[in-house]
């Protein structure tokens, strides 16, 4: 009861003129953040961190969302229409998208696109609610040994999942960790590689660094590459079907928590939500031999899984303060910004602000919804602007927002030197995200490794022993060993 | 993209740092003389990082060995050189170089998105349709300018954030 009317509360407060403007114009910048490829949502996400930080706590967490909803459900677009994913989450819905708009089916896609989106959506925003108290009540029993392995899990599982190759994505997480114990530790204030100059006492940033590894990488991946020419087909009726809604009620609801499921799970994601909910569709379907070939149901499974997750990589954000996937850990260093300190205290210190993010996340949902109904074809115009124009804007965009948040020049090398490291290793296969969590990461498991040893007195036990960090220290042990071939077959032959 | 000898080098390079952060770890003062818990030495965590990616450049590096790497002409994935030095030349030339010497803001971001939008344009002149010379320059100038202004405007008057 009292859940409920902290949330009547929130949505109440979201009804002001100017709130109502943030959210329109945010999820429509988010939309624009997702046609575009190369542009993610962290990226956009890590901008508008940018230029929000003067803004009230509870406005900005609103700009934020509103980009993070609209961005992962504008990638449909570009690629229904042009085969290319615009984020990483929308590659599972491109395979029957684009084979619908080969059959002249666009608008219908779109259409699939945005009710499969709401629903995922809104389901997703119930769990929030839901989930996120009774999570936050589990974690105040975690001591240090339980956030260790948590956080760890989180690095790990994003390693093993956003790549191609666990080994190149373990590495780096481990590149990230270590990045965020440059500058004074947490505990003894002790400067850690640091080297003497002042600029480094104070850390690497992370918004800084985000921009360089999500925007000035991707900057010079894109303008490294020659312009393909855009075909964009015909458009046919984009209103959403209710029909195809009630047809495949069974798969949405399926969708909905198979993307709820791997939001919560740290370091997973979006993209992760969407490639499971399609493959548990077609392992299901009547029509499986529709998926690939312009399948609605498989369209359908693809967009509730991946904006389903949305609300579940939220979840462990504020209730743990280890974020489900790469755009919910720079949303939790914007709540971390503005003052708001996500984590098990959350529920007790500021309930409030937890039904705040129920409510903005809800209105985000109704934005998309809109925005879905109205503004298909006039977006339509964000994929004719050559790149060659978009990725300069793009680039003083990410100088600008280095820099803002400190006012610091030392930020600005930060974004080039992340952003050149991290262009040269993705090139090689070595995917980005792993960083972030390390990066965001860092400092719980910095301090959870040190608190737990200096409360055990050196001994390990506790840190494999205590029920929960045991189960946890056996899933990171597991996600490491069941990589290699040999332990695999170990594993196997016993079972 | 990767190849198994570009993955040998980039192993290699792993366990080379992580050795790096390993040895500056230990080295690091473990602040004895604060009386502090040794379980909370600062450089507990580094070191266990730098171990761990010497540990795991090492499986890469091994790996990329049996697959072949240690053969000569393996060769690393390739980077199209012209476009990547010209982008990373521009975007250096402005942030590191421009910034911050005392030119207004839109003005310094109107040089750099100009030349930048003009090069790329030229660059990719065969995805779009045809332009002739003085009409691309126009038209590439009126985007710069408008992007200058609408990021200096909006920043600083609207956010008032501050601009370097």
């Amino acid at each position: 009861m009292e859940g409920l009317t902290l949330l009547a509360t929130s949505l109440a407060g979201l009804l002001g003129p100017w709130q109502i403007l943030y959210a329109l114009g945010a999820t429509l910048l988010g939309i624009v953040v997702g046609i575009l490829p190369g542009l993610s949502a962290t990226l956009g996400i890590a901008l508008m961190t940018t230029l929000t930080v003067n803004m009230a706590a509870t406005d900005a967490i609103l700009v934020l969302v509103c980009v993070y909803v609209g961005a992962i459900y504008g990638g449909s677009r570009t690629g229904i229409l042009l085969n290319i994913p615009g984020t990483a989450a929308n590659a599972a819905a491109t395979l029957d998208g684009h084979a619908l708009a080969k059959q002249g089916k666009a608008g219908h896609a779109m259409g699939i696109s945005t009710s499969g989106s709401v629903a995922g959506s809104l389901f997703g925003v119930m769990c929030l609610a839901t989930l996120t108290p009774l999570l936050a009540e589990v974690a105040l029993k975690f001591q240090a040994f339980e956030f260790f392995w948590l956080a760890l899990l989180g690095v790990l599982m994003s390693g093993s999942l956003t790549g191609n190759d666990p080994l190149k994505g373990w590495l780096m997480g481990f590149l990230g960790l270590f990045t965020a114990q440059i500058g004074l530790d947490g505990i003894h204030a002790h400067a850690r590689f640091t080297f003497g100059y002042n600029d480094l006492a104070g850390g690497i940033a992370l918004i800084p660094a985000l921009v360089g590894a999500f925007g000035f990488a991707e900057i010079l991946m894109v303008l490294s590459e020659p312009a393909k020419k855009a075909a964009i087909n015909a458009v046919d009726s984009i209103l959403p079907r209710i029909a195809d809604v009630l047809k495949y009620w069974k798969t949405i609801l399926r969708s909905g928590a198979i993307g709820v499921f791997m939001g919560i799970l740290p370091g997973v994601g979006e993209d992760m939500g969407a490639w499971v909910s399609y493959a548990a569709a077609k392992r299901f379907s009547r029509e499986r031999e529709q998926f690939g070939q312009g399948s609605i149901e498989g369209m359908m499974a693809a967009e509730t899984g991946d904006n389903a997750a949305i609300p579940g990589a939220i979840i462990p954000a504020l209730a743990l303060a280890v974020p489900g996937s790469a755009p919910a850990a720079v949303l939790m260093a914007a709540m971390i910004i503005h003052g708001v300190q996500p984590g098990p205290m959350l529920m007790v210190n500021q309930p409030q602000f937890a039904y705040d993010v129920v409510a903005i996340t809800f209105m985000a949902t109704l934005c998309i919804l809109l925005f879905g109904l109205m503004m298909v074809r006039p977006l339509m115009w964000v994929l004719r602007v050559p790149r060659a124009i978009i990725m300069p804007i793009v680039f003083v965009l990410c100088t600008v927002g280095a820099y803002a948040i400190a006012s610091r020049v030392f930020d600005i090398w930060v974004m080039l030197g992340v952003g050149v490291l991290c262009f040269f290793l993705r090139r090689n296969g070595f995917p980005v995200a792993p960083f972030v969590l390390g990066v965001v990461l860092g400092d719980i498991v910095d301090k959870s490794l040190r608190r737990g040893l200096v409360i055990s007195d050196g001994d390990l036990t506790p840190f494999f022993w205590r029920p929960i960090a045991g189960v946890l220290a056996a899933i990171v042990l597991l996600t490491v060993l069941l990589q290699f071939h040999a332990v695999r077959r170990i594993i196997l032959r016993g079972v | 993209m990767s190849t198994p000898r570009a993955d040998l080098g980039i192993g290699l390079a792993w366990v080379a740092f992580g050795a790096m952060v390993l040895a500056a770890s230990w080295r690091m003062d473990r602040l004895e003389s604060l009386n502090i818990n040794p379980w909370s030495a600062p450089g507990l965590m580094p070191g266990v990082l730098g171990a761990l990616m010497t540990l795991f450049g090492a499986a890469l590096a091994g790996r990329a060995a049996a697959q072949g790497g240690l053969r000569r002409g393996g060769g690393s994935a390739g980077v199209p050189a012209l476009r990547t030095g010209l982008a990373l030349a521009l975007c250096f030339a402005f942030a590191a170089g421009l910034l911050g010497h005392g030119w207004p803001f839109w003005l310094t971001a109107f040089g750099f998105l100009f030349v930048a939008i003009l090069v790329f344009r030229i660059l990719d002149r065969d995805a779009g349709p045809p332009a002739s010379a003085g009409r691309l320059a126009l038209s590439t100038a009126a985007s710069a300018l408008a992007a200058a202004v609408a990021i200096s405007l909006v920043f600083e008057k609207v956010f008032l954030v501050r601009l370097p």
